[in-house]
């Protein structure tokens, strides 16, 4: 649909046009990766994190708007295996120390829009690098009716007392401090079977752990 | 799960992009995946060219392609035309803003999408996933591929009782199958059944549609409004509300329907052509005319392409001639005369829409007041009419119709006359009466005169010959004047006293004179009346002795 305003028409052109830059400077980097000699490789990697921290950002960013106008998303089959390698492959290229062990199902299958998810579950593997954790593990449960919980747990010094009560978003000195917020709107947009999406975070002997519930 | 290099080796490929970074990309990414066979198209015109040349096993498309189709447009002609197996991949290609009308494809649905930004692993990992569950339901689409619906059915079925991860694309086929097979109630049920645990939209419109061909218009409306609440930019819900309105005879709204489905996605042909076709019933040919122009653009290179898409253009473009002095005007009448030509020159065959082209040519002369043309082309139509073996009843009202228009009043009184013979429905009727009246009225009031003026001017020349040919064929109307009658009975008097008294000009001139009738005394007329009497009279008697 035409937006209104000449702004909005103006943004989405130049968000179309900036998604599809997006891909072609991610396409022909995989394709660098996969032609180039181990050797050089390394000068790549700071292109490659600056490029993927972009494609973040900038989905990060419509989402955002998206969540906050309340649009529709749309929701179709998914496989939460895949959406957590994606994250993870993100990751990697932001946090190469760290260690991220997939644990997810192959065949778990859930009802989800799969970049939303991807997004969040890159935010909250992000959360964990910054707060110094240095492992992080994906795990998944499988619930009625296709539902799932999909697990982020890492071994990082927890979440903060005052952001388990509600008290606050973020403990943070920098960055938007959106991060959870973000990941509660996402679940949120997820609905089915009379029941809404949720984020619930906690703190065991080891780490943080936040766990996203898919309906 | 298959083995994706193993799935990619032995397919035939076909990707479509217009970015050419993006599709070589692709290209690139896809031969790594272990594709081979691998063709390109730079646009949806190539591609279908591709399409109806090759057996293609996968086609990766691209949404947004620039000017001409869509990704969504080529599935639809591709599978449209048949030259995409059920068990063929049509996978697309977009950024987030279109999944919507991407996914709410009821008939016409892609086997998968691709979000935009991917990467190679991403890629990977969703045809994978796609082709794995196309795998799954390979005996239902073999099914579909051999024309066996039923069995089709029995299948989808099978694979939702023993299947459950498969639940959405299975009652996707499966919807679509009842639907095809009229079978509502069973249809409405999986679509309803699906919706209780799952919001998905094609599901939505499935059971709207459901809902309307059991008879439950209002339900049918008030869904598809709902989901357009949510989905705003769902088009299909809109062309659906225009089809129910339409039934529900509220053509000017049914219209307004179309006008937004319009706004979102102006690039389908069948939109566009239903949009025209509507609000030119509705007289709102500031509305057809466009919606032609594009259904006449984006159906040129298309299976849709139809003839009666150019003469509706030219016909609605032709209503729309006010000013032929204005500049707007006169564009406007030379796209009409283009898309004409192009109608001659491409479907040189359909000798009917030949007919009906030149039809509207002489119409469209005619508002630019260009008589002469307008005459040219009428009788090259009349021509056309003649070669058509068995021409409709409309062809002949609109062949009078631009007689009349014309100025050729002889020729639109005999297809008047032969009109009257024929059967005719109500609506038919009512134009021939239309058009008799028109002729009746000032047309014929015109043309006599003109062969009166004939008439006399042979006259006065001292051709009687030629004269009495004129004023009779200007006698031949009931609204000749009785001014015209007496000079056709001078005329003959005149041949007769020149050569001799004749039996048959002499009957002649006594029908004329009892058309005349009594003329009173008073009257400017009786005196010439009376002399030419009187030497009928006298030149009955000679011819009796």
């Amino acid at each position: 649909m035409k937006p209104d305003s000449k702004f909005e028409f103006l943004v989405a052109a130049f968000v179309h046009d900036l998604k599809n830059q997006l891909q072609s400077l991610s396409g022909q980097q995989d394709l660098l990766v996969n032609e180039l000699p181990e050797e050089y490789l390394q000068k790549l990697t700071p292109m490659l994190r600056q490029t993927n921290q972009i494609k973040e950002d900038t989905l990060r960013l419509v989402s955002v708007f998206r969540l906050e106008n309340k649009d529709s998303f749309a929701m179709d089959d998914a496989w939460p295996r895949d959406t957590a390698n994606d994250a993870i492959a993100s990751c990697l290229i932001q946090f190469p120390e760290l260690s991220i062990d997939n644990r997810i199902n192959l065949d778990a299958q859930g009802f989800y829009n799969e970049q939303l998810v991807q997004l969040a579950l890159v935010t909250l593997i992000t959360n964990s690098a910054q707060a110094g954790a240095k492992h992080v593990e994906l795990l998944c449960e499988e619930g009625e009716n296709q539902s799932l919980s999909i697990i982020v747990h890492d071994d990082g010094p927890g979440f903060e007392q005052d952001i388990l009560d509600g008290l606050a978003d973020t403990t943070k000195a920098e960055g938007t401090g959106l991060g959870l917020s973000f990941v509660e709107m996402i679940c949120q947009a997820h609905q089915g079977t009379g029941k809404q999406g949720s984020l619930n975070i906690s703190n065991s002997k080891a780490g943080a752990i936040a766990s996203l519930f898919l309906p | 799960m298959i083995n994706l290099e193993k799935a990619l080796a032995g397919r035939r490929i076909l990707i479509v992009d217009d970015l050419v970074e993006a599709r070589s990309s692709l290209k690139k990414m896809a031969t790594i995946l272990g594709a081979g066979n691998i063709d390109i198209a730079t646009d949806g015109i190539e591609a279908m060219h591709l399409i109806h040349e090759n057996d293609y096993d996968i086609v990766l498309s691209d949404y947004n392609l620039g000017r001409t189709k869509d990704g969504q447009q080529i599935l639809e002609e591709a599978r449209f035309t048949d030259r995409l197996r059920a068990t063929s991949l049509f996978i697309v290609v977009t950024g987030e803003n279109a999944i919507d009308m991407v996914m709410g494809a009821l008939e016409y649905d892609p086997d998968g999408y691709i979000t935009k930004p991917y990467t190679l692993n991403m890629l990977k990992e969703r045809l994978i996933r796609i082709i794995t569950v196309k795998e799954e339901l390979r005996l239902v689409n073999e099914a579909i591929d051999l024309q066996k619906y039923d069995l089709a059915i029995k299948r989808c079925l099978e694979v939702l009782h023993n299947s459950p991860r498969l639940r959405l694309p299975a009652s996707r086929i499966l919807g679509q199958l009842l639907l095809r097979q009229k079978q509502f109630e069973p249809a409405l049920k999986v679509y309803s059944q699906l919706l209780d645990e799952r919001s998905v939209s094609w599901a939505k419109l499935g059971q709207a549609i459901c809902i309307f061909k059991l008879g439950d218009s209002d339900s049918a409306l008030a869904l598809l409004r709902r989901t357009l609440v949510i989905h705003p930019l769902y088009v299909q819900c809109y062309d659906w509300i225009a089809k129910i309105l339409l039934t529900l005879e509220k053509p000017l709204e049914a219209q307004e329907a179309l006008e937004k489905a319009i706004a979102i996605s102006p690039k389908a042909v069948l939109r566009q052509m239903e949009l025209g076709r509507i609000a030119f019933e509705n007289g709102d040919m500031a509305t057809a005319e466009p919606a032609f122009k594009y259904a006449v653009r984006l159906g040129r290179y298309s299976c849709h392409k139809s003839a009666k898409n150019y003469l509706q253009f030219a016909r609605s473009a032709q209503v729309l001639l006010n000013n032929p002095k204005e500049r707007q005007t006169q564009n406007k009448a030379s796209e009409a005369f283009r898309a004409l030509e192009e109608l001659k020159q491409d479907f040189s065959e359909d000798h009917d829409s030949l007919f009906e082209a030149t039809i509207v040519e002489s119409k469209t002369h005619l508002n630019m007041e260009s008589k002469e043309d307008a005459k040219r082309s009428a009788n090259e139509a009349e021509e056309l009419l003649g070669k058509l073996e068995c021409p409709k009843m409309d062809y002949k009202l609109q062949m009078t119709e631009t007689f009349i228009e014309t100025d050729q009043s002889v020729k639109a009184q005999l297809m008047i006359d032969e009109l009257k013979e024929l059967e005719l429905s109500d609506k038919q009727k009512e134009m021939l009466n239309r058009l008799d009246h028109d002729l009746n009225g000032e047309a014929l009031k015109r043309h006599t005169t003109s062969l009166n003026d004939e008439g006399v001017a042979h006259y006065e020349r001292g051709e009687l010959e030629e004269a009495i040919i004129a004023f009779d064929q200007a006698t031949r109307y009931e609204q000749a004047g009785i001014s015209v009658l007496l000079n056709s009975i001078q005329a003959k008097i005149s041949l007769m006293e020149r050569d001799s008294p004749d039996k048959k000009i002499l009957k002649d001139c006594r029908s004329l004179l009892i058309r005349i009738g009594t003329i009173a005394k008073d009257d400017d007329r009786f005196t010439r009346y009376a002399r030419l009497r009187k030497t009928f009279d006298r030149l009955c008697r000679a011819s009796a002795a």
